[in-house]
């Protein structure tokens, strides 16, 4: 069990969780401005709530990824749809970042493009989870925590969500 | 995981996952964070170093002017009340609550509340409290001063004398002012007045007062008394009533009271007052043997609990019968030419004298009841002339208050019998007494009721009459008739040798049915001061 968060620690986690919440938040509204909002929105929400109820903060890690998750749900749920960036539009966003790494070449990730193609055509709560299965590594339990289900729902809803996945992508 | 989705599975797994790396935001927002995390703790540190700028020194600042308002001012503008030394006979000590030993004292000074006075033998010290009373501690005493507080206009003072005697006399500003003396068993409270307090080596009480009225409670000390006396006892502390000029007064710790009064004869309207608001208590109508002067020894039920009250309420009707069917025999009128039960013949007149002299009290002392309110049982001062049920004090019919006197009976009686009240006190000499009464009938049959006065120049109704007046044979009340009013009166003032006049409701010889009687009010009936 992690510790409790106090105000004048918050910053040390900070740094340490940053650049998950970011591209956890990145890979799924694929826009970078966007992203950094969520991102930004996230983290104030979170000190806001360490200076009135520090006390009550048993797991940052779940913590800080359950307010992303209902950051980035509300964000689906203003626009009223689950993006509405075009694919060119995603792909010229994801090169941007890339390039401005300047390490990665685009063409490695033509199969994660094409899963995250795919994904958007799934419900938000239904690909945030396979996102978080697959792509952030959390286990059940944390999952479980994060979306606030029981774990034998988020399994069931897990194997619904890729079946349908699979279905799209027609993989064997 | 399912077999069928092993595939998709193994895919998701294999996948090459791009991340981002945002310097510039993650610095932005680190230091957007920082900044705020800041101003927090700029914003506690002001409200802390606030309470330590501006509350603490408030606080201090009320905490001085509190402390001297308290030690300086408060003895300035409200200064302690003090008793003042008049004169000090011999040796006289002080001791307060912080010395160890007495200390003589001085001639003259001040003592302020908590000093304990005490005088030795033939030794004395009269002080002044407020502006006029003064107290006299006497030889042999102790007083401690446990109250003082005097303004313009009020006072209270109170002293508790553990043993010795104390004279005081007392002169208050107003009415909420309150002097009183406490002992072990009783407080006296004083309105202005001239009496003292001895408190006895048995520890009873004796109260004199010599001079205007105080009021006495006595103390119950549970730890004294068996646990079945508490039992029974809902209120502890119980006002014992007034006690007027020239009056003794004992009290013991058995909670017995005796009070004796000086010229009790031409006195005892103002006994009987007193008597009238003591509470619960019986007063025996027997003084005891070797008691000259006419004096009571009364038992507090409350407290001593050792005679059912009802008892008591038998034994006066038993005593009232014998008084009344002696007194009265059915008989026929010496003076009126019709029949009634009140006045007796005149050779009867001896032994009536013999009996009133053996219990003289039973007459003297009756309370000014005519309204028929008060009682226990019976209305005070009311008697029957025959211990038989179809007599009753009830509240069924009421006409003036809540209660009425009746006689009922379902079949006709071969002989009289009455209701009577006599009153011995106050009599209107020279002046005309007048009887006002309401009586209420219901199917009454045969001879009918009738209203009597007969005065006498004795203090009880007995042996022929001085003067006699009666409804009988002039007006007729029977039938059933709701509340009439009645007034009688004799027909000559009333001659200075009359020393009673007694009220009767008579049921006379062949009378059936249902009578209720409410004499007028007290003061409707007579009374001296408002005439």
């Amino acid at each position: 069990m992690s510790p409790v968060i106090y105000e004048q620690d918050f910053l040390r986690y900070y740094d340490k969780f940053y650049k998950k919440i970011i591209n956890f938040i990145l890979r799924h509204v694929f826009h970078r401005e966007t992203a950094e909002d969520i991102t930004s929105q996230t983290f104030f929400k979170a000190l806001r709530h360490v200076k009135k109820n520090s006390p009550d903060i048993k797991n940052f890690n779940s913590w800080i990824y359950k307010i992303a998750t209902n950051e980035v749900l509300m964000h689906h749920r203003k626009k009223g749809t689950k993006n509405t960036f075009s694919i060119e539009e995603e792909q010229d966003q994801f090169k941007c970042i890339l390039v401005e790494q300047q390490s990665v070449a685009p063409e490695i990730y033509v199969d994660f493009m094409a899963v995250r193609q795919e994904l958007k055509k799934l419900k938000p709560e239904e690909s945030l989870i396979i996102e978080l299965y697959y792509f952030e590594h959390r286990s059940y339990a944390e999952i479980a925590e994060i979306v606030n289900i029981k774990e034998t729902t988020l399994r069931s809803m897990l194997q619904r969500s890729l079946k349908k996945l699979k279905e799209r992508l027609q993989v064997d | 995981m399912d077999k069928e989705l092993k595939g998709i599975d193994k895919h998701l797994k294999n996948l090459r996952i791009p991340e981002a790396d945002n310097k510039a935001h993650e610095k932005a927002l680190r230091s957007l964070l920082s900044t705020e995390i800041e101003r927090t703790r700029k914003r506690r540190n002001i409200f802390a170093l606030s309470i330590v700028k501006y509350a603490l020194p408030v606080a201090a600042v009320l905490i001085l002017v509190f402390g001297l308002w308290f030690f300086v001012l408060r003895d300035f503008l409200w200064p302690e009340s003090t008793v003042n030394i008049v004169s000090v006979q011999g040796t006289v000590y002080e001791r307060t609550a912080l010395d160890k030993e007495n200390r003589s004292v001085l001639k003259q000074g001040e003592y302020k509340k908590g000093t304990v006075l005490s005088t030795e033998k033939d030794n004395t010290i009269t002080f002044s409290m407020g502006k006029n009373t003064q107290v006299k501690l006497l030889e042999l005493s102790q007083i401690e001063l446990r109250t003082l507080g005097y303004s313009d206009t009020v006072e209270n003072s109170s002293l508790f004398l553990s043993n010795g005697k104390i004279e005081c006399s007392v002169e208050m500003p107003g009415t909420d002012s309150l002097f009183e003396v406490l002992t072990d068993y009783t407080r006296i409270r004083v309105y202005g007045t001239k009496f003292s307090v001895q408190v006895l080596d048995n520890k009873d009480v004796l109260i004199q007062v010599k001079e205007g009225i105080v009021k006495i409670d006595n103390f119950y000390r549970a730890e004294e008394n068996v646990a079945s006396i508490k039992d029974t006892v809902p209120t502890i502390d119980k006002e014992l009533g007034e006690l007027l000029d020239n009056a003794i007064i004992t009290i013991n710790k058995q909670q017995e009271l005796r009070i004796d009064y000086k010229e009790i004869a031409t006195r005892n309207t103002k006994l009987e007052d007193f008597l009238d608001q003591i509470w619960a208590v019986h007063l025996s109508p027997y003084a005891e043997e070797g008691e000259k002067k006419l004096g009571f020894r009364g038992i507090i039920y409350g407290i001593k609990a050792v005679v059912d009250p009802n008892e008591f309420i038998e034994q006066d009707l038993r005593d009232s019968a014998e008084i009344e069917s002696e007194a009265e025999p059915d008989v026929e009128q010496p003076e009126s030419t019709t029949e009634s039960g009140a006045p007796v013949a005149k050779n009867e007149t001896s032994l009536q004298i013999e009996e009133t002299e053996r219990k003289p009290q039973r007459i003297l002392y009756l309370p000014t009841n005519a309204g028929v309110e008060q009682g226990l049982g019976i209305p005070s001062g009311w008697y029957k002339s025959e211990n038989t049920n179809i007599f009753s004090w009830t509240d069924e019919v009421a006409h003036t208050g809540n209660k009425s006197i009746k006689i009922a009976s379902a079949d006709k009686r071969d002989r009289e019998c009455a209701w009577a009240y006599t009153l011995t006190t106050d009599l209107p000499f020279g002046k005309q007494f007048t009887l006002k009464a309401f009586v209420k009938t219901e199917e009454i049959k045969g001879q009918g009721v009738c209203l009597t006065l007969r005065a006498d120049d004795t203090t009880t109704a007995s042996g022929k009459a001085e003067m006699y007046v009666t409804t009988q044979g002039k007006r007729v009340i029977k039938g059933s008739r709701d509340w009439t009013e009645y007034t009688i009166n004799f027909a000559t003032p009333l001659a200075y040798e009359i020393n009673s006049i007694t009220i009767y409701l008579i049921y006379l010889p062949n009378t059936k049915g249902s009578v209720s009687f409410v004499s007028a009010v007290r003061d409707l009936l007579y009374n001296p001061h408002l005439t």
